[in-house]
């Protein structure tokens, strides 16, 4: 059992800046829980937290149950790997490997056993007498994790250890992680600012912005249902659209001066009965549809298609706004650039956010 | 093969020349002439100022049968091995690992950091301070009565009776600030996340001192003690103002070589003491070179 | 079209050439004027105010003949020091036409071929007689004249007359002997206790007479030689023999010279320490002015480079505590000894003897050399630092005239004498730097012993064939 939890974790620093705010989180045993946001979120003070190198100005923290707060890192049993991958220069990879062991007195015999072992789970045998110099990145990254497994920690903290890696041995190294972590059973703290790292890799996703943590759930969770627009705007490639509109007090829709959006009726309702005027319209591009121009509906022009490989993205200007709405290929021939088309979004899937506090209105 | 061809591939050579000449003529001319200079009996002075004999090894032999020469070579040496190897590689090291040490943003700690400023200031100040003025002070400090004197609780002339123990102090004191800062500017070369690294690794201060900071350091440490080695190995100044002569001869090189050459204009005496001396330091060096091969070698991989 | 371009072309380079030609022969016949002196003098910046007051002179003097002077001058700042720098000059063959050199130099500078023997010069010049025998002997080498003296001292025994009225001695003292001196220093060690307490020191000394290597030169300058030319008859009063052409390895007066030291060193008459301090002239200085040295063996800047109010340490009321007496022979002129003794030293300016190949120059530098030490020119520049002037005449001079001190130590420039400065006379002072210094450590007790190690030493230093054993005299 090795479960992580916050209590109400707030780092100030110097000068009044809040890295974090009022946080708390469990870290469920064996879980691959991924912390992410833009960069200046809070996210790796928040790691740095659970692994000792910050003190919280106010809250604690517990690993097992048992409150680390006050504790050194060494004392805690985790093991972090480093954007930067952190390896000794002055070690060659198996005392690289091996230092964590070597520290704690574990007899040599022992110690040689467990590197190899490592070594071979990470493929990276052949390679324990070069110096971190000698080796690529990806070899260096391998090093890295092999160092944070060698001890058997009870919590493997990571600071986006594959941002330093090419686009393909960054999606490559995603799987082989995560495989990992499974076969192993540690719980893992990630964090990374790619959402489609987060997307793929965790059981849990805690997206930060500004210090606070926004929304925490599965991928899917998180995908479907943004908690607030930032969350909505931060998930998604391309992400959700929002467009600002009034609501209409009589039938389910959303008016603009382009045309109105169709709402289901019972979000409709909902914000109706929490008196709101005004409200921010939800929806994906994949829940949109291109019409030829007709009605009131929401009207726009096409301004430019994205080919982004196996879809196209189409971009409509809408009163000054872009819209992004998933094509085929065959609908996107249909509308050229410089064409005016009609949006039909799909009522069940749109989101309802209130434009004042920017969270979902069922939510509040 | 056609001119182009041959000039093209001599180019390189060509523009290497300029270089080459400045080398020949600001280095290997002065090291030949004072190996030839050293085998003569020429002085500024005197009769041998026009007509001088080539003399073999006339002045090696002299010297090297002077009881005082061979007693200050040695001096100079455990001089040097305390003052610059021992105390301010080790004391520099031990300066830079405060100065860099964090401390508590307490009262207290915002005490001890501003009080460690003071003195890291001191310290600095010690080095900047031109040689004289320092060798002046630290006579001063040590005569009977002085500060050093009086805080030992001496009644005597510290630099008299113990002549070599006061230089290895006042040179310490002068030299450990260029150990310190150059120390100080390797730990921050060393990336953050390699200590914190360490730190979630397990290790406790002193065993990231023993195996990460030390062994990162051992190149900057090496090269501290050639460049020190050469200095401490040819100070003057600031031994000269406090032993003098009459003390001075005996205890170091240079001021032998004063005594015995550069007040009696004889420079051939003086080039054979150099050449000796940098035979010595030259072997020192070689020593550490190879060390530095071995410490480094991750450097380089 | 070609052809007109290269035309154009040759005409143009013609025409540069023809222009180079005439510009040169201009520059070589119009104003190149053989009325044209360049000289250069080089010097240290402590004649300063002596040398550049003449230079103006100079050019002056020869404006009024028609003669245009360009004077470049090197000046060798304070804290480098002057005789290094123009030992290395004058090797280099880069030292200026006109020098002032340390007096105590020439020789070795003669012997090395650097100087211009200037004596049909000086026989020349009426001003020349003005300059006491031992001034004109000091620049002699060989019987050449190589300079003229412009700076110099002398030497005595400095004694604080407060102290010694408290141990019953007289104000107004002058010794006759040497014993006297030590009389008067056993004497005053006798009431060591009550000079203490009055002046309120913990240490008190007699007298001080220099010793060791951390002196320097000055320990033979200022110590030895003052012992060594009273301790017996000339010419047996010195370190080198004339007749012979050697160094003296045994002699009287080395015995008798060596003897003093002990006499002062291993009775505690002398102050041992003072020797031995990083700073001995800063030492020497202030410890007379405590109180803590009654007779101090000094020079003549002393009276205001010393205790003056501009001093290192000031004496406030000098006139009335400090008194100067004149060093005495060993038994005060018997038998043919020196009723008195002084030792001067100083710098003289001598000429480059490359300014033997230009005949023009030299007679210009020669004119120089005149001007710089004439009589109201050495006159003014020593009563402006309270020095003793190496001319006697300069008692004519108003300005030195009204410093009764200065005056009356012109006296002293009558019998003074100087050191044996012969080539290889460095290493023959080091060598008594080195044993007056065994002496004072208590290491040499014995005369004998203190002229064993020198002969010893002296052999080595300057070759078993240089040297002569004189009789000596134990008494």
């Amino acid at each position: 059992m090795a479960e992580v939890s916050l209590e109400r974790v707030t780092k100030v620093f110097p000068g009044g800046v809040y890295a974090c705010r009022d946080i708390s989180l469990t870290v469920r045993d064996g879980e691959f829980f991924v912390l992410l946001g833009p960069s200046g979120s809070g996210k790796t003070t928040l790691l740095r937290i659970i692994a000792g190198l910050e003190r919280p100005t106010s809250g604690r923290v517990y690993i097992d149950g048992v409150d680390v707060t006050d504790l050194p890192p060494r004392k805690r049993d985790v093991a972090m790997v480093f954007q930067t991958w952190a390896l000794y220069p002055h070690m060659r990879v198996y005392d690289n490997i091996a230092f964590p062991l070597r520290i704690r007195g574990v007899p040599r015999g022992e110690i040689d056993r467990r590197v190899r072992e490592v070594a071979k789970l990470l493929g990276i045998e052949g390679l324990l007498d070069r110096y971190p110099r000698q080796l690529s990145g990806g070899q260096q990254q391998r090093v890295a994790l092999a160092r944070a497994l060698v001890r058997n920690p009870k919590v493997w903290l990571m600071d986006e250890p594959l941002s330093n890696l090419d686009a393909i041995l960054r999606v490559h190294m995603r799987v082989e992680l995560k495989r990992l972590q499974r076969e192993l059973g540690i719980t893992t703290i990630y964090v990374t600012h790619d959402q489609a790292e987060a997307m793929a890799m965790a059981d849990r996703v805690g997206v930060m912005n500004q210090g606070v943590m926004a929304q925490v759930g599965s991928p899917q969770e998180i995908y479907d249902n943004p908690a607030d627009t930032f969350v909505a705007s931060f998930i998604g490639n391309p992400p959700m659209n929002l467009v600002e509109a009034d609501l209409d007090q009589e039938l389910p829709r959303a008016l603009t001066p382009a045309g109105y959006i169709d709402l289901p009726e019972d979000l409709h309702r909902l914000a109706r009965d929490r008196g709101l005027s005004r409200v921010v319209v939800g929806f994906r591009p994949e829940d949109t549809a291109l019409a030829p121009p007709s009605g009131d509906r929401i009207k726009g022009r096409v301004v430019v298609v994205e080919n982004l490989g196996s879809d196209l993205i189409a971009n409509l200007e809408v009163e000054g706004a872009i819209v992004k709405v998933r094509v085929t290929r065959s609908t996107a021939a249909r509308f050229p650039p410089g064409s005016e088309a009609s949006m039909i979004v799909d009522p069940a899937r749109v989101k309802l956010f209130n434009p004042s506090t920017g969270k979902r209105v069922d939510l509040e | 093969m056609p001119l182009g061809d041959s000039l093209e591939r001599f180019a390189p050579h060509l523009f290497l020349f300029p270089a080459l000449a400045l080398v020949a003529l600001f280095i290997v001319v002065p090291l030949v002439w004072n190996v030839y200079l050293s085998m003569t009996n020429f002085k500024l002075v005197g009769p041998t100022a026009r007509d001088y004999d080539f003399i073999w090894i006339d002045n090696y032999v002299e010297l090297l049968r002077d009881e005082i020469f061979k007693r200050s070579v040695w001096n100079s040496f455990l001089f040097t091995l305390f003052s610059a190897i021992i105390g301010q590689v080790v004391l520099g090291l031990v300066l830079a690992v405060v100065a860099r040490a964090s401390l508590p943003p307490t009262p207290l700690g915002r005490l001890l950091a501003a009080a460690r400023t003071l003195a890291l200031a001191l310290v600095f100040a010690s080095w900047v301070v031109p040689e004289v003025v320092a060798g002046y002070a630290w006579a001063a400090a040590t005569e009977k009565g002085g500060l050093v004197s009086s805080l030992l609780g001496l009644d005597y002339r510290v630099y008299a009776e113990h002549p070599l123990a006061s230089i290895i102090v006042a040179n310490i004191w002068r030299g450990t600030a260029f150990s310190m800062i150059l120390f100080i500017a390797a730990m921050e070369a060393i990336p953050r996340s390699i200590y914190e690294a360490a730190e979630v690794d397990g290790a406790t201060p002193l065993q990231r001192f023993r195996y990460i900071i030390l062994p990162m350091l051992a190149p900057v440490i090496l090269v501290d003690f050639i460049l020190i080695t050469i200095w401490t190995f040819n100070v003057f100044t600031q031994p000269f103002m406090m032993l003098r002569e009459a003390t001075g001869k005996e205890v170091l090189w240079t001021i032998y070589v004063y005594s015995e050459a550069v007040k009696l204009f004889d420079p051939s005496l003086a080039a054979a003491a150099a050449n000796i001396m940098f035979v010595v330091v030259l072997s020192m060096i070689v020593v550490y070179l190879v060390l530095l091969e071995r410490v480094g070698v991750w450097q380089r991989a | 079209m070609q052809a007109l371009r290269q035309n154009r072309l040759l005409l143009a380079v013609a025409a540069l050439i023809v222009i180079i030609v005439v510009a040169a022969a201009v520059y070589f016949l119009a104003l190149r004027q053989p009325e044209t002196v360049e000289l250069t003098i080089e010097y240290g910046q402590p004649w300063e105010d002596l040398v550049k007051p003449a230079i103006e002179q100079f050019k002056r003097e020869m404006e009024a003949r028609g003669v245009r002077v360009e004077i470049r001058e090197i000046l060798i700042p304070y804290g480098v020091d002057i005789a290094q720098r123009i030992t290395s000059d004058l090797a280099a063959g880069t030292a200026g036409d006109i020098l002032i050199v340390d007096s105590f130099l020439i020789p070795s500078y003669a012997e090395a071929g650097y100087l211009l023997d200037i004596t049909d010069l000086v026989n020349e010049w009426p001003d020349w007689e003005k300059f006491p025998e031992p001034m004109q002997r000091i620049v002699m080498y060989q019987g050449r004249v190589y300079g003229v003296m412009i700076d110099t001292d002398v030497r005595m025994i400095w004694y604080r007359k407060d102290i010694f009225e408290m141990a019953g001695l007289p104000r107004d003292w002058q010794p006759r002997t040497w014993e006297e001196i030590l009389e008067a220093a056993r004497i005053l060690k006798q009431n060591e206790d009550k000079i203490k307490a009055a002046l309120g020191i913990d240490e008190f000394y007699p007298l001080y007479i220099p010793a060791g290597t951390n002196w320097g030169e000055a320990t033979t300058a200022q110590g030895f030689y003052m012992l060594l030319l009273g301790a017996d008859k000339p010419p047996y009063n010195r370190l080198y023999d004339y007749e012979n052409n050697k160094w003296i390895c045994r002699s009287t007066a080395l015995w008798r010279a060596f003897k003093f030291y002990i006499d002062v060193y291993s009775t505690g008459l002398g102050p041992v320490d003072y020797n031995f301090v990083a700073d001995v002239w800063g030492t020497h200085r202030k410890v007379f002015a405590e109180g803590r040295v009654a007779m101090n063996i000094g020079g003549s800047w002393e009276w205001n480079e010393g205790w003056g109010p501009q001093g290192i340490a000031p004496i406030p009321n000098r006139e009335e505590v400090v008194g100067f007496a004149k060093m005495p022979g060993y038994r005060g002129g018997a038998e043919g000894e020196p009723q008195f003794v002084t030792v001067s030293g100083g710098w003289a300016v001598a000429l480059n003897a490359k300014l033997a190949e230009d005949e023009d120059k030299l007679r210009y530098a020669w004119e120089f050399v005149k001007i710089l030490a004439s009589k109201e020119n050495l006159a003014r520049y020593a009563a402006q630092y309270g020095k003793v002037a190496p001319r006697l005449d300069a008692r004519e001079v108003p300005e030195y005239a009204r410093d009764p001190y200065l005056s009356a130590i012109l006296e002293f420039l009558e019998f003074t004498d100087f050191r044996d400065a012969l080539p290889g006379y460095p290493e023959v002072s080091a060598i008594i730097q080195e044993v007056t210094e065994r002496i004072a450590k208590g290491e040499i007790t014995d005369p004998d012993e203190a002229l064993n190690l020198y002969c010893e030493e002296l052999k080595r230093a300057v070759g078993e064939d240089n040297v002569i054993e004189l009789p000596v005299r134990r008494g």
